[in-house]
C-alpha cells in the first residue's frame, strides 16, 4: 500500500511515523514545500531573535527519514488531486498514484484588503526561509513596527525587546490582547509589555507604508506617522487548501474530516491546521489550531491509514509558554 | 643470390627481350625465365626513359608477392611494403610530394585479394598514380594457391576438389570503382605493354594496367596458350570514353579485349588540394 | 554556504544543448581566471536522440582531476538525468524542468528521485525559453542563469561569453540568449532568494582551454605535421578534425582513408618522403595497424601514432575510459619490434609532448606511439601551455657528401641512426623492405646480417636515453611510498596524495611521460628510496606494473582501477592509506 501525505509539518510527519511503526511494509511518501527539513514553525520567531538555534528548529533529521524508510520529498507541492484516479500531480506535472491520502498542509497567515498593496513592504514571515533572509539584515535594524494579533507577534516582540530594538506596537484595540484564555492574563500583557518599554498605539491602524530608500514611513488611520527601519504586520491565518480546486472534497474555511480526520472522499485524510472537525457536541466544524493538536491529529490519521481505528478528542490544549506562564490556544474561528 | 640463380635470371632478361638495361638497377630480377613480369618491367624501363623520369623523382611501391620485387630492379626509389598495402602507401607518398611519379604493381592476390579493400579508395582519390596489376590468377610466391582471378574448378594447393570461388575482373573493377585511365595488356604483347605503361604515366590521375601476366611454373590452366586464344582487339571505331560501354567490354569473355578500355580527364586529387591551398590563400590575403 | 570550487554536471539528450552550456560555464570560468576542467560523457547506445553529460569543475586553484562527486546537476533531459542523482554531493542541488507540458509519471520524473538531503529547484526552463526566443531552445541557458544566481556567480562573465559564442549567429540570437540567462536568473532570484556563494578572485588573469585532442593536433602542427591520414573512430576522431581543418592552411594535408590499415599505410607513405606524419587512433584501430607499424620498425620509418585509448578488448567501450593498451603498444608487433611508447598526463603534456614524440620519431627513425586517452583527449582543462611554433628540436640526419657516394640506407652507426636521403633528394637512390635487409636496405636473410640490424635497431633505444624528456619526482621527497602512474590518471592519482597527505601520510610520485624507453636510473633510484610502491593503472592485468615489475625486479602494490568515467582522488587516498596502514603495522 501507498500512502501520500502532502505537508511535511508536525501533523504530516507525525502521520508518517505512525503509519511505519504500525506497518514498515506500507510505502510512505512526505511531500513538503519548503526545502529545508521538517522544523517547528511556532519557534521561527525564537530563531529569528537568536532565542534558539537552527539544530532546535529542527524536530527530524535526514536519518530519521532513511531510518524509517520514508521517502521525504522536500521543496515540492502539489497542485491538484484527482480523488477518481487516486492520483495527485504536482506543480512540476508528475503525476503520482495513492492508495491513501493524507492532506495536512496547515494554514498560513494574510494580509487583508488593505495591506495586500503593501505586501513587498512588510515583512509577514511564514517560512523558514522567510526568517533566514530576515536574519541577514536583521542585525542592521534599529527600529521596528509590529502590527496584528496573533500569539506569534508576542513572540516577536519579547524577542525584538530581548535584541534591543526599539519597537511600535499597533493595535486595533484598546489594549494589547491576544487570543489567550485566562482572562487576568490577558490583562496583564498590555503592561508587560509597556513595561519593557515598547511603544503601543492602540485604537489603531496601519493604512499607508511608503518606501524611501532603506526607511519605511508608516501611517495609521489616526494619522500618526512612524519612521521605521522594518514593518511586521499580520491580518488573519487561513488553512493551505487551494489544491482542493476542482474536487469535491468537502470543505469549509478548512478541510472538513470527521474524528478519524477521514475527509468526505474516500481515502483522503487531512490533519492539522489545514482541517476541520466535526465537533459532536456541538454538532458542527472546528479548527483546532495549533502545534499541539496538529500532532495529535496527524497521529490518529496515521492510525487510521494504517488500518488502526482511532478517534479524535476534541480538547483544549496547551501551546504556548510566555515567561513561564502556559496559555491556552482556543478555537479559532 | 647464387650462381645457378643468376643464370636463371639472365635468361629470363635475355628471354624477355629486355635490351635496354639502363634503367636496371644492379639486382637480379628474381621471377623464374618466362614469367611475364619481365615484359612489364621492361615496359617500365622503356616508359621511364622515354618520359625521361630523374630518378630521384622515381619512386615504385610493391606488395608482397612475385611482383613485390619490382622495387629493388629499378633505377629510382623502391618502397616494397606489405602484402596488398601498396595502394594506402603510394596515396601518402604523392599527397606528400606530388613532384614524384609514383608507380604501384601488385599482384592480382596483393591487388584484389589482401588488398582488395584499399582498391576502390585508391581509385576513388584519383590521385595521380599508375597501379600495374599483374595478374597469374595464382599464388607464385607461395608456390602455387588459388588466387581471386583464378578460374572456378581450378586445382590447386588448397583448392584438392577444384575452386568453388568465381573469379574477379580487375579491369571491370577498376572501370566499376570510376577509374580514370584502364587498359588491359598481355605480357605477349610487348609493344603494347611498353606503350600503354607509358600512356598511363602520362594520364593525369589514376591509371590502371591490368596485366595479363602468366605464370609458368605454377599455373596450367592461365598460360600463354590459354590467353593467346581469346584475347582480341577493339573495333577500329573504339573511342574509349564511355564507361558503360567499357564495362561491357571488360565483362567479355570471348574475346577478351586488350587495350585501353577508357580515359577520362578529371583533375587529380593534388589538383583540388592545389586549388584549395589557393582559396585559403585568398582568403586570408582578403 | 561559500563554495571555492564547484562541479556542475548537465544532462540531456541531443538537441538539449549540453555540450555548449558546458562550453559556456567553462569558457565564462577561464575567462575570469578560474581553472576548470570539462568532461563529456556520450552513452555509445543510440536510444532515440542518445543521452550526454557534460561535467565542469572549476576552481580558483588549479584541477588536476573531476574530482569526487558534483555540486550540481542541470537535467535537461528528466529521465535520463535520473542516474546521475548519486554523484551529487550532500548539500548539492539538481534544476529541473519544471514546466513540461506532459504528464510525468513518478518513475519517470527527476524531481521523484531527488534525495531529501539534495535540493530540488523546479524550474520553468521551457516556459522561461519560450519567452525568450519563442521555441524550447536556450533551456540551457534558462538554467545557466538560475544556477548563476544559485551560487552566486559574477553575472557579468556569464553575459559576456554568450555574447563571444553566438556573436556569429547574428545579434537577434545573442539577445534571445541574453533574455533567457537574464529570465533563469530573476526567477530562481525570486523563488530561491538564499543562495550561496561562489568566492573567486576577481583580479585572476584569464586561462586558456583545451582539449587533449585539441593539444595534440595543436601541438603536431607547430611542430611541422604536415600529413594526417586517419579513419574517424571514437574517441580520436576531433584530432583528425582539428587537422583536416587546420593542415591546408600550413599546406599540408589531411586524408580520411578507408581504413586504420591505410591511415598507417599512408603516413608511412607520406613519412617516406621525408614529411611529418601523423595518424590518430584508438584500440581497434591500432589492432588493425600492428602489421603496418612493425614494417615502421623494421623499414626505420618515422612515425607518430596517436591511440586515444577507450576501453577494450575488441570494440570494447567506445565511449569508456581504460588504459588497456599498454602490452599492445608495447610488444603489438611480430618479432623484436621495438617502438618509442608515450603516455602524456594532462592537456599541456599532450602539446609539449607530442613534439618531443616528433622529435624521437624523426631522430631515431622510429615509430612512436603516443598514448591519450578518451578522458584525457575529450575533456577540457585550463592549462598554462606556451606555444612552440616551428618547434623541430631534432630532424633525420642526412648523409655527408662522402657518405653519398656509396649510399648506405641502413649504415651501421654508433647511435644505430642511419644517415637518411629521401625521394625527391638528389645523391641516391635505394629501396626500403619489410624483409630482413642488409645495410643496403636489399633483402638478405643471413642470420650473421639479421642479428646486426636487430641489433643497431635496438641500439637507437639506448641513445635515446639522453633525449627523452626527464622523469618528474612529486610530492615528498622523504616519503615512504612511492607511487607510478602513467596517463590521464595522473590527475586524479595527484589529488589522492594531496587527500592523504592532508590525513598525514606522506607519499611521493614518479612521473615519467617515457613508459619505452625509460631513464632507468632515475626509475631505480627513486624505487630504491621507497619502502612501499603502488603502481596505479586503469586496467585489469596491471600493464604498467608488468613492464615496472621485469625492468626494475620491484614487487609493488598494484592498484587496477575499474574502467569508470573518471578516476576518483578519494578512493585513490584511501588506497594509499590503506597501504600506508600496513606499512606502519
Amino acid at each position: 500500500m501507498k500512502c501520500v501525505i502532502i505537508g511535511a509539518g508536525i501533523a504530516g510527519v507525525t502521520a508518517a511515523e505512525t503509519i511505519k511503526k504500525i506497518n514498515q511494509d506500507i510505502d510512505v511518501v512526505l511531500i513538503g514545500k519548503e526545502q529545508y527539513l521538517p522544523y517547528n514553525r511556532y519557534r521561527l520567531t525564537d530563531y529569528l531573535c537568536n532565542v534558539i538555534d537552527d539544530t532546535q528548529l529542527y524536530f527530524t533529521s535526514f536519518d530519521f527519514f532513511k531510518k524509517n524508510n520514508i521517502k521525504y520529498r522536500n521543496g515540492e507541492y502539489i497542485k491538484s488531486i484527482n480523488p477518481a484516479e487516486k492520483t495527485i500531480k504536482y506543480y512540476h506535472n508528475e503525476v503520482m498514484g495513492y492508495d491513501k491520502l493524507l492532506i495536512a498542509t496547515g494554514g498560513s497567515q494574510h494580509l487583508g484588503p488593505i495591506l495586500k498593496p503593501f505586501s513587498q513592504y512588510i515583512q509577514s514571515y511564514y517560512t523558514l526561509q522567510d526568517i533566514l533572509l530576515l536574519k541577514k539584515f536583521l542585525p542592521d535594524i534599529k527600529h521596528c513596527v509590529v502590527y496584528g494579533e496573533n500569539l506569534s507577534n508576542l513572540d516577536l516582540l519579547a524577542g525584538l525587546c530581548n535584541l534591543d530594538k526599539k519597537i511600535t506596537y499597533i493595535i486595533k484595540g484598546e489594549k494589547a490582547r491576544f487570543p489567550l484564555l485566562k482572562e487576568e492574563f490577558e490583562q496583564d500583557v498590555h503592561y508587560f509589555l509597556k513595561n519593557k518599554g515598547i511603544q503601543c498605539i492602540t485604537n489603531d491602524k496601519l493604512v499607508n507604508i511608503k518606501k524611501e530608500k532603506k526607511k519605511f514611513t508608516v501611517e495609521t488611520l489616526n494619522q500618526k506617522i512612524i519612521k521605521t527601519d522594518i514593518v511586521f504586520a499580520w491580518d488573519d491565518s487561513k488553512p493551505n487548501i487551494s489544491l482542493l480546486e476542482g474536487t469535491a472534497i468537502h470543505k469549509k474555511t478548512g478541510i472538513l474530516v470527521n474524528q478519524y480526520m477521514e475527509t468526505s472522499e474516500q481515502d483522503i485524510f487531512a490533519a492539522g491546521d489545514c482541517a476541520e472537525i466535526y465537533h459532536p457536541i456541538l454538532k458542527n466544524y472546528w479548527i483546532n489550531f495549533g502545534w499541539p493538536n496538529a500532532r495529535e491529529q496527524g497521529e490518529i490519521a496515521g492510525k487510521n491509514i494504517a488500518g488502526e481505528k482511532a478517534l479524535y478528542q476534541i480538547h483544549e490544549t496547551l501551546t504556548f509558554h510566555l515567561e513561564g506562564k502556559p496559555i491556552k490556544a482556543r478555537w479559532w474561528e | 643470390m647464387n650462381s645457378l640463380n643468376k643464370r636463371a635470371v639472365l635468361e629470363g632478361l635475355e628471354r624477355a627481350k629486355i635490351k635496354n638495361k639502363s634503367k636496371w638497377r644492379d639486382i637480379l630480377p628474381t621471377w623464374c625465365p618466362g614469367c611475364g613480369h619481365f615484359t612489364a618491367l621492361n615496359g617500365l624501363y622503356e616508359a621511364a626513359l622515354d618520359l625521361k623520369i630523374p630518378e630521384k623523382n622515381f619512386v615504385v611501391v610493391s606488395g608482397i608477392g612475385c611482383s613485390g620485387r619490382f622495387p629493388f630492379f629499378i633505377k629510382g626509389f623502391g618502397f616494397h611494403a606489405l602484402h596488398g598495402r601498396a595502394l594506402p602507401i603510394a596515396t601518402g607518398i604523392k599527397i606528400a610530394n606530388p613532384e614524384l611519379t609514383v608507380i604501384v604493381v601488385g599482384g592480382d592476390g596483393d591487388g584484389v585479394g589482401i588488398g582488395g579493400g584499399h582498391f576502390p579508395h585508391a581509385v576513388r582519390n584519383n590521385l595521380d598514380i599508375t597501379y600495374i596489376l599483374l595478374d597469374n590468377s595464382i599464388y607464385g610466391l607461395t608456390k602455387g594457391q588459388v588466387s581471386p582471378t583464378s578460374p572456378v574448378g581450378m586445382i590447386s594447393g588448397t583448392t584438392p576438389y577444384g575452386n568453388i570461388a568465381r573469379p574477379i575482373n580487375p579491369t571491370t573493377l577498376a572501370l566499376a570503382y570510376g577509374a580514370t585511365f584502364v587498359a588491359r595488356v598481355f605480357s605477349r604483347e610487348r609493344q603494347d605493354v611498353s606503350d600503354l605503361i607509358k600512356q598511363a604515366l602520362q594520364h593525369k590521375g589514376f591509371s590502371l594496367i591490368h596485366d595479363l601476366s602468366p605464370c609458368v611454373e605454377f599455373n596450367r590452366l592461365i598460360t600463354y596458350k590459354s590467353w593467346n586464344q581469346v584475347v582480341g582487339k577493339f573495333p577500329e571505331d573504339y573511342k574509349a570514353d564511355n564507361r558503360t560501354l567499357a564495362l561491357q567490354y571488360a565483362e567479355s569473355k570471348e574475346p577478351v579485349y586488350l587495350g585501353l578500355f577508357l580515359k577520362e580527364n578529371i583533375p587529380t586529387f593534388n589538383d583540388h588540394v592545389k586549388q584549395i591551398f589557393k582559396k585559403i590563400d585568398s582568403t586570408e590575403k582578403s | 554556504m561559500n563554495y571555492k570550487e564547484l562541479t556542475v554536471r548537465f544532462c540531456g539528450i541531443a538537441g538539449d544543448g549540453i555540450v555548449s552550456s558546458s562550453r559556456i560555464i567553462s569558457g565564462a570560468c577561464a575567462d575570469a581566471g578560474l581553472h576548470v576542467m570539462v568532461n563529456d560523457i556520450y552513452s555509445a547506445e543510440i536510444r532515440g536522440l542518445g543521452k550526454s553529460t557534460s561535467t565542469i569543475r572549476f576552481s580558483g586553484s588549479k584541477v588536476y582531476s573531476m574530482g569526487d562527486g558534483i555540486n550540481a546537476l542541470v537535467g535537461l533531459a528528466q529521465q535520463e538525468s535520473i542516474d546521475e542523482i548519486e554523484d551529487i554531493r550532500e548539500g548539492g542541488s539538481v534544476i529541473y524542468d519544471s514546466s513540461s507540458p506532459a504528464d510525468i509519471p513518478e518513475t519517470e520524473s527527476l524531481a521523484s528521485h531527488i534525495p531529501p538531503e539534495v535540493n530540488g529547484y523546479g524550474i520553468p526552463l521551457k516556459t522561461l525559453a519560450n519567452q525568450a526566443s519563442g521555441s524550447n531552445r536556450g533551456r540551457n541557458i534558462v538554467s545557466m542563469g538560475a544556477l548563476c544566481h544559485l551560487y552566486g556567480l559574477p553575472k557579468t562573465i556569464f553575459i559576456n561569453q554568450i555574447e563571444k559564442i553566438f556573436k556569429r549567429k547574428g545579434d537577434k540570437v545573442v539577445e534571445s540568449n541574453l533574455t533567457a540567462f537574464e529570465l533563469g536568473y530573476e526567477y530562481c532570484q525570486n523563488q530561491y532568494p538564499l543562495n550561496n556563494l561562489f568566492v573567486m578572485d576577481k583580479k585572476a588573469k584569464p586561462l586558456q582551454i583545451i582539449s587533449g585532442n585539441e593539444a595534440v593536433a595543436h601541438g603536431a602542427m607547430d611542430c611541422g605535421l604536415k600529413f594526417f591520414a586517419g579513419y574517424p573512430i571514437t574517441p580520436a576522431t576531433k584530432i583528425m578534425e582539428i587537422t583536416a581543418k587546420e593542415l591546408p592552411k600550413l599546406n599540408g594535408w589531411t586524408i580520411q582513408v578507408e581504413d586504420e590499415i591505410a591511415a598507417i599505410g599512408a603516413v608511412l607513405g607520406a613519412s617516406f618522403t621525408g614529411t611529418r606524419a601523423m595518424t590518430a587512433t584508438a584500440g581497434p584501430g591500432l589492432s588493425l595497424m600492428s602489421e603496418l607499424i612493425n614494417l615502421s620498425v623494421m623499414a626505420e620509418i618515422s612515425a607518430v601514432i596517436v591511440n586515444v585509448q577507450r576501453g577494450g578488448p575488441a570494440t570494447g567501450l567506445p565511449t569508456k575510459v581504460e588504459q588497456g593498451d599498454l602490452n599492445i603498444s608495447l610488444y603489438g608487433g611480430a618479432g623484436d619490434s621495438p617502438r618509442v611508447v608515450m603516455a602524456p598526463t594532462c592537456s599541456k603534456d599532450c602539446y609539449t609532448s607530442i613534439q618531443a614524440a616528433f622529435d624521437l620519431a624523426e631522430k631515431y627513425q622510429t615509430p612512436v606511439i603516443f598514448l591519450s586517452d578518451l578522458f584525457l583527449g575529450q575533456r577540457l582543462e585550463t592549462d598554462d601551455i606556451k606555444r612552440n611554433i616551428n618547434y623541430k628540436k631534432s630532424t633525420r640526419i642526412k648523409p655527408t657528401r662522402q657518405q653519398l657516394k656509396n649510399y648506405q640506407r641502413y649504415a651501421l652507426t654508433e647511435d644505430g641512426v642511419s644517415p637518411l636521403i629521401v625521394p625527391g633528394e638528389d645523391g641516391a637512390f635505394y629501396s626500403i623492405t619489410g624483409l630482413a635487409h642488409n645495410t643496403a636496405g636489399n633483402p638478405n636473410f643471413e642470420s650473421e646480417v639479421h642479428l646486426t640490424m636487430t641489433q643497431k635497431r635496438f641500439r637507437k633505444f639506448k641513445s635515446m636515453v639522453k633525449d627523452l624528456p626527464p622523469v618528474e619526482i612529486i610530492g615528498d621527497a622523504d616519503a615512504d611510498i612511492g607511487i607510478a602512474c602513467w596517463g590521464s590518471t595522473y590527475g586524479a592519482i595527484f589529488e589522492g596524495m594531496q587527500i592523504a597527505r592532508h590525513n598525514g601520510v606522506k607519499t611521493k610520485m614518479i612521473k615519467s611521460i617515457m613508459i619505452y624507453p625509460q631513464d632507468e636510473e632515475s626509475f631505480k633510484t627513486f624505487f630504491a628510496s621507497c619502502k612501499k610502491i603502488i603502481v596505479f593503472e586503469m586496467n585489469f592485468q596491471g600493464q604498467y606494473a608488468a613492464l615496472l615489475k621485469s625492468t626494475y625486479n620491484i614487487k609493488p602494490v598494484e592498484v587496477h582501477i575499474p574502467s569508470v568515467d573518471p578516476v576518483s582522488p578519494a578512493k585513490i587516498a584511501a588506497k594509499i592509506m590503506e597501504v600506508n596502514h600496513e606499512l606502519t603495522q
